[in-house]
């Protein structure tokens, strides 16, 4: 446990890193190496999910036009870029620089130093943030609808790098070749759909709003059951009897039923559905929270920090939470599926997510219809892709609940 | 001890379920004897139904006497003489037929016609409500077609006006003033004979601005009045000279006052399910969600059905209803394109049935309506370039697999309306990005096309149930978007469609109309339609196109008033208020065993002409 | 337990009236209200006296004004409402122009009776696999079984619907099934046996697409609660005693083990409720689920309101047949 060395030159002790119990879970975790593989799907998915715009788009990244000037070099990908995939970026960005910052601040020795570097490293993702945010929402987006591919044949443009995959979602072949329903090939490795667009094209694209509204939803829905639960659990009571008929409440609507019943009220928007899910979906949350906060309320250090005069926020948030938290944790990826499906569901229905927009739902809904004829081969993309992140996301959570089990952790 | 669960308690459990079991299937047979009781009910109405037509049929022969004629088969009505079709001295036209005229294509005359069978057809939607008059889907208009009758006939081969529920009619010479003579033995299901009474009735009902028909409504204001002479004779006279008097007068529904006179007018609107008329047919059941069954009128004045019963099932979506077709469960079916491209060569397929593909005037055409007080659509050149930027020919070929016939203005190609050497907008993007930039757009700096304030941007509504209109749409989403346009796409439910058109609120709608022989254009076309809650939704108003059809509505002549369509149909097009789509192909498979169902040149097929020998009857 | 009973029904009465609560502040929350999608088609009136017209017209149907058009206040509303319902008045459909309990009273039967059947199927499928799983746990049936259910969980219920109507119920592959109804034409000219296996034929797709992602959860249940009942001092002194290995399963075990297997049945109906919904699109089946989706589309209002408070009310029903079952069981239990 302890290696030779003088003790002057150190602080303290040298040894294997202290376990704690979110290194002991994590560890537990990512030992099935099903777990793992499910991971990194997801992981592959939501970078699939952010980058897109950038693989899968029929703009070039830089293109020279013959004007009236001779040639002219332009960079339509990147300018064409939205307000909302620059969004993603950031996303992406933040949740890439914590998890980096955090791997560079890890080591024992550092004490003092780490906490000093993980602030300032903090604080410039924090500003980088903010920063990216503001451009991003003051960014006007631009319309572009010119066909470059068709301007490279004819020869008004040269030297053009296209992205790998050369549509978008919503560019279709056009149709005096009557390039509808096709089988895959060379130029469309999935096929085209019955509008002529590109198969492999909108599954990348209708990645995007599957884990946009799964994640975005889900949040909203754990903050408000975690409010809720916390509540519930730490005072008990006529809090505790009220909430816990307010969960048997919305518990009882079928979920479909009671998002079927928002959307006819509150309308259709991706930013509506998603607020949607996460208000019908919080009270497995809150069930879950309230019973870990109804035994840990007992314990001795929480006795001690009441005795000791904390402030209720700081008991409940920064001593009870992350404790509590992990049950909660295994529900959401449940959770996380459970949105997915649901979204997909509401698309197939037709009233999720608005017509250009893919949705693997919207594209089974085509391709599946009972009342048009049947095109298997068009079925296949969009349901394998939500049955592996369906499936990703249980493997992920059972993984979750085996390792939390009290009965195998040491 | 005593809470455990014994083996006692397990064989209680089980009689427990044994005997929900036994209750489950009680109440199933219940439900079962249900339907048992119904079909009895059913056929002893049908059979006493028969039993007093048939006496009604002995009665009338023992009275009037049979005549044969030249080919030795009966009339079996009283004949004392012919058809008569002959202008009188002072110059109107007086047309009279003693018997209800037979169709064309004759069934009765074929040598293995037979009485019975039912007829089972499938329906695409089901109608909120079939009472007459009250706008509603083209299903209850298809329901309504067998229960409910009218003054005249068309002739589908001579297309000529018969009198069907009249006896004669005459028609002056000013065509101001139209006389109907109704026959003795017209009746209604409920026994009541048609009067005039219930002409008027019915004129007054439609009339009338409480009820809730104002498109139907506005076909019928250039009628000034409607009086009964005496108990059979009606009279409709006109404000002016109007080449479809005859048609719109003849073609009102009639309904019974005994049946239809509501203390409150309201109840017209509200009540939606009451279908009572002088047809063939009476509504005999509907079970929503179902089907709507229509039995023989026992009571009906005229030849007797030839169908015991008519069957629609809502069956919603087509492929569904190509497997009721295949199995046996319904008798004819409309299919769509991809369907019959596989269908209609396969050996087996043709063996089972008789397929049809043909244009009708019935069919109208598909479009999209640009509303032309938006300041996109303001200017003539900007439409056309609108126009030339969509490639028909190849939407049809691709979307439909041909089944389709580009329009070329608001008249069906088949109807003699249509000039057919008017020559469509030819698909030409760069000349369209011209024409846009001559019209004064320019591209922005946002990819946009801008002109002035206003940016090229606005939102197509599509009815959500028509998937082939979203694929047009999205089509079309794409060929404006590579001319700087920004076209958005917002599906509604039909009938909220509907509501924001009759609202106005709209940029374009992607909209058809079902057609008839001849349309009238001035309820879509004139511009005061617009006010009057007719169906000028984009707000045409142009004054040649007005002068065009204020002449030709009055003009009798019928070569002239063709000549006349004919310009105004190119002065429409020229004008371009809709993006002209396509007429599509009726796509018709009927079970083999139904027989005579040739479609007629104009109008299609005709399920009143249809029967089954008596050998290859499938119900009873 | 008649006093159980008693005091359980009257439980579930504060949850019913405050979802009637919460269901008609939601549906009052809705903007534009009176501009729902009807269709009511003005007569021969202006457009703006038309749009009057059609306010007036949702306001009397959505009872937000009485007989003569002065506006009601939103309590005496809300109790207004409850009146109605309890004299049995759901309200008017806008889309149909029928009575909304006539609807509900329609297509209610069809989908109790699909979701029952598949809650059946579910059970006599999971609870003897989940005892397998437990018996041989650790070995290959477990694993596979455990493998097997969560890949039935995660297939999504769109998915295998339309493949199974687009390859079993087409006539361009295998044409086994129907694909849409439950009834053929000519029901009234069958002979009972006739109409029962018509009906099943037409039943077997949605059953089985409504019953497969049940599986899991029970499955695992089962064999969970199993698992903690076969190693305890009851079993081994039963083998000691002698008792053949079945018997010791099937009667001790087993009704230890029952607990967990009556709760599922009430977590289960909310599922199949919802879950009805998107198999009655698929199938054209006639049910509630399918009048939910319509009534979406059309924003139907009245109906919403009173479809939503219908599952509630099945749903609380469910939970408290689920309760009295779990005292008969087990009466150590006490509600919470």
């Amino acid at each position: 446990m302890t290696e030779a060395g003088p003790l002057l030159y150190r602080d303290t002790p040298v040894g294997p890193p202290p376990r704690t119990y979110w290194s002991l879970v994590l560890g537990k975790i990512m030992r099935p190496w099903l777990a793992k593989v499910c991971v990194c799907y997801i992981g592959l998915v939501l970078l699939i999910s952010i980058t897109v715009p950038l693989i899968a788009t029929s703009k070039p990244y830089v293109i020279q036009i013959r004007t009236a000037r001779g040639w002219v070099t332009r960079y339509p990908l990147l300018a064409d870029l939205t307000t909302r995939d620059y969004l993603g970026f950031i996303a992406g960005a933040t949740a890439a620089g914590i998890v980096i910052a955090r791997r560079l601040t890890r080591r024992p020795d550092m004490l003092r130093q780490r906490r000093l570097r993980f602030i300032t490293v903090s604080a410039l993702i924090c500003s980088a943030v903010l920063g990216g945010t503001a451009v991003a929402l003051l960014h006007h987006n631009r319309f572009d609808g010119t066909d470059y591919q068709s301007m490279v044949k004819s020869g008004a443009a040269r030297d053009a790098i296209f992205a790998p995959i050369r549509w978008g979602y919503a560019e279709m072949e056009p149709l005096s070749q009557n390039a509808i329903n096709q089988l895959p090939s060379w130029q469309h490795w999935l096929g085209t759909d019955r509008s002529g667009r590109d198969v492999l094209s909108r599954m990348l694209w209708a990645s995007r709003v599957a884990m946009g509204i799964g994640f975005v939803s889900q949040a909203i829905a754990l903050t408000l059951g975690i409010l809720v639960g916390a509540l519930m659990g730490y005072f008990g009571g006529i809090f505790d009897l009220l909430g816990m008929r307010l969960v048997e409440m919305v518990e009882a609507i079928p979920t479909f039923f009671l998002i079927l019943t928002f959307i006819a009220i509150f309308g259709r928007s991706i930013l509506m559905i998603m607020v949607i899910l996460g208000v019908t979906g919080w009270t497995g949350y809150a069930r879950f929270l309230r019973a870990e906060f109804l035994r840990i309320r007992q314990l001795d250090y929480i006795v001690a920090a009441r005795a000791g005069g904390l402030p209720l926020w700081r008991i409940l948030f920064r001593h009870m939470l992350p404790n509590g938290l992990t049950p909660v944790l295994v529900s959401a990826s449940f959770g996380l599926a459970g949105a997915v499906t649901i979204e997909s569901s509401l698309s197939y229905l037709g009233v999720g997510v608005r017509p250009p927009t893919p949705s693997w739902g919207g594209m089974l809904n085509a391709a599946g219809n009972p009342s048009t004829v049947f095109h298997w081969f068009e079925a296949l993309p969009p349901g394998i892709a939500l049955f592996l992140i369906v499936l990703a996301f249980n493997i992920v959570g059972e993984a979750l609940r085996d390792a939390i089990d009290p009965k195998s952790l040491s | 001890m005593g809470n455990r669960f014994t083996v006692k308690d397990f064989i209680f459990l089980c009689i427990f379920i044994a005997i929900v079991i036994i209750l489950g299937l009680t109440l199933g047979s219940y439900n079962y004897l249900t339907h048992q009781v119904a079909g009895l009910r059913g056929d002893l109405q049908n059979m006493e139904a028969q039993q007093t037509s048939e006496l009604y049929v002995l009665k009338k022969l023992q009275r009037d006497g049979i005549r044969m004629n030249a080919r030795g088969t009966h009339t079996g009505q009283s004949a004392s003489t012919a058809d008569i079709r002959k202008t009188l001295p002072d110059g109107s036209r007086y047309v009279m037929f003693p018997n209800p005229p037979q169709p064309p294509y004759n069934p009765y005359a074929k040598p293995d016609f037979a009485y019975g069978d039912w007829l089972v057809e499938s329906l695409e939607s089901e109608p909120n409500r079939i009472m007459p008059y009250v706008p509603q889907s083209e299903s209850a208009q298809t329901i309504q077609a067998s229960v409910l009758e009218s003054l005249l006939v068309r002739n589908p081969l001579t297309l000529k006006y018969d009198p069907w529920l009249a006896r004669s009619y005459t028609l002056s010479k000013n065509g101001l003033k139209i006389t109907f003579v109704l026959r003795r033995r017209a009746r209604f299901s409920n026994g009541k004979p048609v009067t005039a009474q219930d002409v008027v009735f019915s004129y007054d009902t439609m009339m009338n601005p409480k009820v809730n028909c104002a498109p139907i409504r506005s076909y019928y204001t250039d009628i000034k009045s409607c009086r009964a002479l005496s108990a059979r004779t009606v009279v409709f006279t006109f404000n002016q000279p109007y080449f479809k008097a005859l048609g719109i007068a003849g073609g009102l529904p009639i309904i019974p006052k005994s049946v239809y006179d509501f203390p409150k007018i309201s109840e017209f609107n509200s009540h939606g399910k009451l279908l009572v008329g002088s047809g063939p047919y009476v509504l005999k059941r509907w079970t929503a969600g179902q089907d709507i069954v229509l039995t023989r009128n026992p009571r009906y004045w005229g030849p007797r059905p030839i169908f015991n019963r008519l069957v629609y099932r809502f069956i919603s979506n087509p492929q569904a209803a190509l497997q009721s077709l295949l199995a046996g469960q319904i008798d004819a079916d409309v299919l769509e394109p991809s369907q019959w491209l596989k269908y209609h060569k396969n050996k087996s397929f043709r063996a089972h049935f008789t397929t049809y593909k043909y244009l009708s005037s019935a069919s109208g055409y598909n479009f999209i309506c640009w509303n032309l007080r938006k300041p996109w659509f303001k200017n003539r050149r900007t439409r056309v370039a609108l126009a030339m930027l969509v490639n028909e020919p190849a939407m049809i070929k691709t979307f439909m697999h041909g089944m389709a016939v580009q329009n070329v203005g608001p008249f069906n190609p088949v109807s003699p309306q249509n000039d057919p050497h008017i020559k469509p907008i030819p698909y030409d993007p760069a000349k369209a990005r011209r024409e846009l930039k001559k019209a004064g757009w320019s591209m922005g700096t946002d990819g946009l096309l801008h002109r002035g304030k206003t940016v090229f941007r606005f939102g197509l509504t599509i009815p959500s149930q028509f998937p082939l209109g979203k694929r047009i749409a999205e089509y079309i989403k794409q060929q404006f978007a590579s001319a700087g346009i920004n076209m958005q796409i917002n599906p509604l439910d039909f009938s909220t469609l509907l509501q924001k058109i009759n609202h106005r609120h709209f940029d374009a709608v992607m909209l058809g109309w079902s057609g008839s022989i001849e349309n009238d254009p001035y309820q879509i076309w004139y511009s005061g339609s617009y006010k009057n809650e007719g169906s000028n939704a984009g707000d045409f108003d142009d004054p040649l196109a007005d002068k065009l059809i204020l002449e030709g509505r009055r003009t009798l002549n019928y070569k002239k008033r063709m000549h006349i369509w004919h310009e105004l149909q190119a002065e429409i097009y020229r004008q371009q208020p809709y993006l002209f789509m396509f007429t599509s192909y009726d796509l018709i498979a009927i079970n083999k065993r139904i027989k005579n169902t040739k479609p007629y040149p104009v109008t299609g097929v005709d399920a009143a002409d249809w029967f089954v020998p008596l050998a290859l009857q499938k119900y009873r | 337990m008649i006093n159980y009973i008693i005091r359980r029904i009257l439980l579930m009465f504060p949850t019913l009236i405050g979802m009637t609560f919460i269901i008609f502040a939601v549906i009052r929350m809705a903007p534009g209200l009176t501009t729902a999608g009807g269709t009511f088609a003005p007569g021969m009136l202006g457009a703006h006296q038309a749009q009057l017209a059609e306010k007036q017209f949702m306001e009397r149907r959505l009872h937000l004004v009485n007989r003569e058009g002065k506006p009601i206040p939103l309590v005496i509303q809300y109790f207004d409402w409850l009146g109605r319902i309890a004299n049995g008045d759901l309200g008017t459909s806008i889309k149909f122009s029928e009575p909304v309990t006539k609807l509900v009273l329609q297509r209610l039967p069809v989908t109790l009776v699909i979701n029952a059947i598949s809650l059946v199927i579910i059970y006599l499928v999971a609870v003897p696999g989940g005892m397998l799983a437990a018996v041989y746990h650790g070995r290959f049936i477990d694993r596979a079984f455990g493998i097997g259910s969560l890949v039935l969980y995660s297939l999504p219920i769109i998915w295998v619907g339309s493949m199974a109507i687009g390859f079993l119920a087409n006539p361009e592959y295998l044409n086994w099934f129907p694909s849409a109804g439950l009834h053929a034409t000519n029901t009234s000219h069958m002979s009972y046996f006739q109409y029962v296996s018509d009906y099943a034929w037409h039943i077997t797709l949605p059953v089985l697409c409504l019953s497969y992602g049940g599986f899991a959860y029970l499955a695992k249940q089962v064999r969970g609660s199993y698992l903690e009942n076969l190693f305890t001092d009851f079993t081994r002194t039963a083998r000691a005693k002698g008792l053949p290995p079945s018997a010791v399963l099937l009667r001790h075990v087993t009704q230890n083990s029952l607990l967990p297997m009556i709760t599922i049945i009430g977590m289960t109906v909310p599922g199949l409720l919802g879950g009805s919904v998107i198999v009655e699109k698929i199938f054209s089946i006639e049910g509630m689920g399918r009048l939910m989706y319509q009534a979406t589309y059309a924003r139907d209002l009245p109906v919403i309101q009173s479809m939503a408070l219908v599952s509630a009310a099945i749903t609380l029903f469910s939970y408290l047949l689920v309760d009295i079952a779990y005292h008969a069981v087990d009466p150590r239990v006490t509600y919470d």
